[in-house]
């Protein structure tokens, strides 16, 4: 078998409240190839963010831990490294972009010196190459007038300007994998876009493995090759973008679809949501997380955790209607609308 | 920003000048007269020459205009009470061991406060943390007056390690540095534990732990910069009043700084002295206050002083 460049198996990450243990993430798979952008999408609360923060070691212990499962990045397993091996590997081998730019930045230190912080500590190297450093990096992210830019405070930047440092701060080192936890959600739309073709760009230009993290289904088109779909802290769905998007396989997938507005419909069509909210993840159900609002759920899918089935391409679903046993969909859908 | 300076000048006078009249109003507002307890002994001729001599019988308005000529050439005037001695000569003669007490007493404040606060942060909820609160809790209850007596039994006479009291050789300055920083330890504890906790929970702190910085790094990096601005505030009047003397513990620790003239000025209603000894203390806290203020624009970026003012 190949090596992946980051694969995670079947990881669990639990956090300790007053109200008990939140099953956060309940046995997460997937893997990254080297220059691949990979999406994780799932609506808040299904654990994108915790894996991606599982990634990168940045769990708060207490009250969160990894209950299983490991995290494997060029063979090493990263998520049973002693903490100062694994400040090695943050910042230098993976880099991370966070969601909200406003509050991402230290208001009280120059954007330079953010930037080239972990590339001094790595690099050792002196002032001037690091002011360099920072100021290439400036540029490289789209920011004009760079050497006077380098040498102002995060306040003096915009909000797409401060993603674009943020952005700059996890290339610094020439990572080969960038985490970016729902990087354009804090900004408005052309600023999203804009965000969006750099990080296209500069994944294309340094070969950088990139995995986004979005509830946003435009940017998952957008931006990834494949894409994995996050329901209740599990896989539900993974593939390559234009096979998900193509033939979905996963009655929640189908039900994300469908709740996106679409360009060729030609009549106005209601959006259809998904009724009901995720399940309670202090106390998971045994079966499908997904069964309680899924139109097709069957007896097995309350009882039993499906199965995940493989098919093109590495197309992966789990979902219990792609068993032998079941009932064909077209069936149910056609029962589903006797029904409605 | 000399546009600012100007201003800000300015306006420190005009603070100066109404805590001058408003003092010099309410002094003469409470009942009593610098005379009042040899009123019955002396005769009232010799009362009224006391009276000429400190120009006491004079209309107010004309004493006050009086006493505001002599303050611009800097002059603060004479002491009644013990008439050998001008106001400026008190404060000469005291400020010095008063500042270098208090002056210590801060630097060890700050550097414990600052020190105790962050360790309990970084250990919130846990052992060090609650002793740290216990502390800090113990230094804010646990009045100078108690805690002075207590350091001259175990330090000075049971373990004697420094001079019970009196004032002569730095090893004189220990003990009474310590029993004025206590209480201030004690409030920095808090304000810092408080503000850390704050600063290391925001997303820049985990920014930096992305970049693969370890966390001491980071709370000398990005910590302690962004969590001290409450400190700063509290510094500002504290430093004041710690440079100007307390009064409990020069007492205490016989010291001759110039806490006692504070209080004996009401108490003998020496005018001259009340008045004196309350300039000096407002000066320097608008003057301690102005540079708190530029040390917040060197501190915080996002402050800037030449802004419109608020």
């Amino acid at each position: 078998m190949k090596e992946h460049l980051l694969s995670i198996e079947n990881l669990k990450v639990n956090f300790k409240t007053y109200g008990g243990e939140v099953q956060a993430v309940r046995g997460v798979t997937f893997h990254v190839e080297k220059g691949e952008t990979v999406a994780i999408v799932g609506e808040s609360g299904c654990g994108k963010s915790v894996t991606a923060q599982a990634i990168m070691g940045l769990i708060p212990n207490p009250p969160g831990r990894i209950v299983d499962g490991k995290v494997v990045f060029e063979g090493t397993e990263i998520s049973k490294l002693p903490k100062k091996e694994l400040l090695g590997i943050r910042g230098t081998q993976i880099g991370m972009v966070f969601q909200d730019p406003m509050t991402a930045l230290n208001p009280t230190m120059k954007v330079g010196a953010q930037i080239v912080e972990g590339f001094v500590r790595s690099q050792k190297v002196s002032r001037e190459e690091a002011k360099k450093r920072a100021i290439e990096m400036l540029r490289l992210v789209g920011i004009p007038d760079p050497e006077q830019r380098v040498d102002q405070y995060p306040h003096q930047f915009s909000g797409g300007m401060r993603q674009r440092v943020v952005i700059a701060i996890a290339l610094a080192c020439n990572p080969k994998l960038v985490i970016a936890d729902e990087p354009t959600t804090a900004l408005d739309v052309t600023i999203q876009a804009q965000i969006l073709d750099l990080l296209k760009q500069l994944q294309e230009e340094q070969e950088l493995a990139v995995v986004i993290i979005t509830h946003d289904l435009g940017v998952v088109a957008e931006i990834a090759h494949r894409m994995v779909v996050m329901y209740a802290g599990m896989v539900v769905e993974t593939g390559t973008v234009e096979e998900v998007f193509a033939n979905p396989r996963h009655p929640y997938t189908w039900g994300l679809m469908r709740s996106l507005p679409r360009l060729d419909e030609s009549e106005k069509q209601r959006l259809i949501p998904i009724e009901g909210a995720p399940p309670d993840l202090f106390n998971p159900p045994v079966g499908c997380a997904f069964a309680a609002r899924c139109d097709f759920a069957m007896e097995i899918c309350k009882q039993q955790m499906p199965p995940t089935k493989t098919f093109d391409k590495g197309h992966e679903a789990a979902c219990w209607l792609h068993d032998e046993r079941a009932p064909r969909i077209d069936e149910l859908v056609a029962a589903g609308r006797q029904d409605s | 920003m000399s546009n600012y300076l100007l201003k800000r000048v300015l306006m420190m006078f005009l603070t100066l000048w109404i805590i001058v009249t408003l003092t010099f109003s309410l002094m003469h507002a409470i009942p009593g007269n610098p005379f009042a307890s040899e009123s019955d002994q002396l005769p009232e001729q010799i009362l009224a020459n006391l009276r000429a001599k400190y120009h006491l019988d004079e209309p107010l308005p004309v004493q006050y205009v009086m006493y505001l000529k002599n303050l611009v050439s800097l002059d603060l005037g004479p002491s009644i009470k013990s008439d050998s001695r001008s106001v400026n000569d008190m404060i000469a003669d005291g400020f010095g061991a008063s500042a270098w007490l208090g002056g210590q007493a801060i630097v060890v404040a700050l550097i414990f406060g600052v020190l105790f606060g962050i360790i309990a942060a970084l250990n919130r909820n846990r052992a060090l943390d609650y002793i740290a609160m216990a502390l800090a809790v113990l230094g804010v209850a646990v009045p100078s007056f108690i805690l002075a007596p207590l350091l001259i039994n175990y330090l000075a006479i049971k373990l004697p390690l420094f001079p019970v009291a009196t004032w002569g050789t730095w090893m004189h300055t220990v003990l009474p540095s310590l029993a004025l920083a206590f209480g201030p330890i004690a409030i920095i504890t808090r304000y810092m534990r408080a503000s850390m906790i704050e600063v290391m929970n925001q997303n820049y702190i985990r920014t930096a732990e992305a970049k693969g910085i370890p966390t001491p790094l980071i709370v000398i990096k990005h910590g302690i910069r962004n969590a001290i601005l409450p400190v700063i505030t509290f510094l500002g009047p504290l430093i004041a009043s710690l440079i100007t003397g307390t009064f409990v513990v020069e007492k205490i620790f016989a010291i001759p700084g110039i806490g006692k003239y504070f209080v004996d000025g009401i108490f003998n209603r020496d005018y001259p002295v009340i008045l004196g000894t309350t300039i000096f203390y407002s000066a320097i806290l608008i003057v301690t206050i102005f540079l708190i203020d530029i040390a917040y624009s060197l501190i915080d970026p996002r402050i800037r002083l030449t802004k419109k003012e608020g």
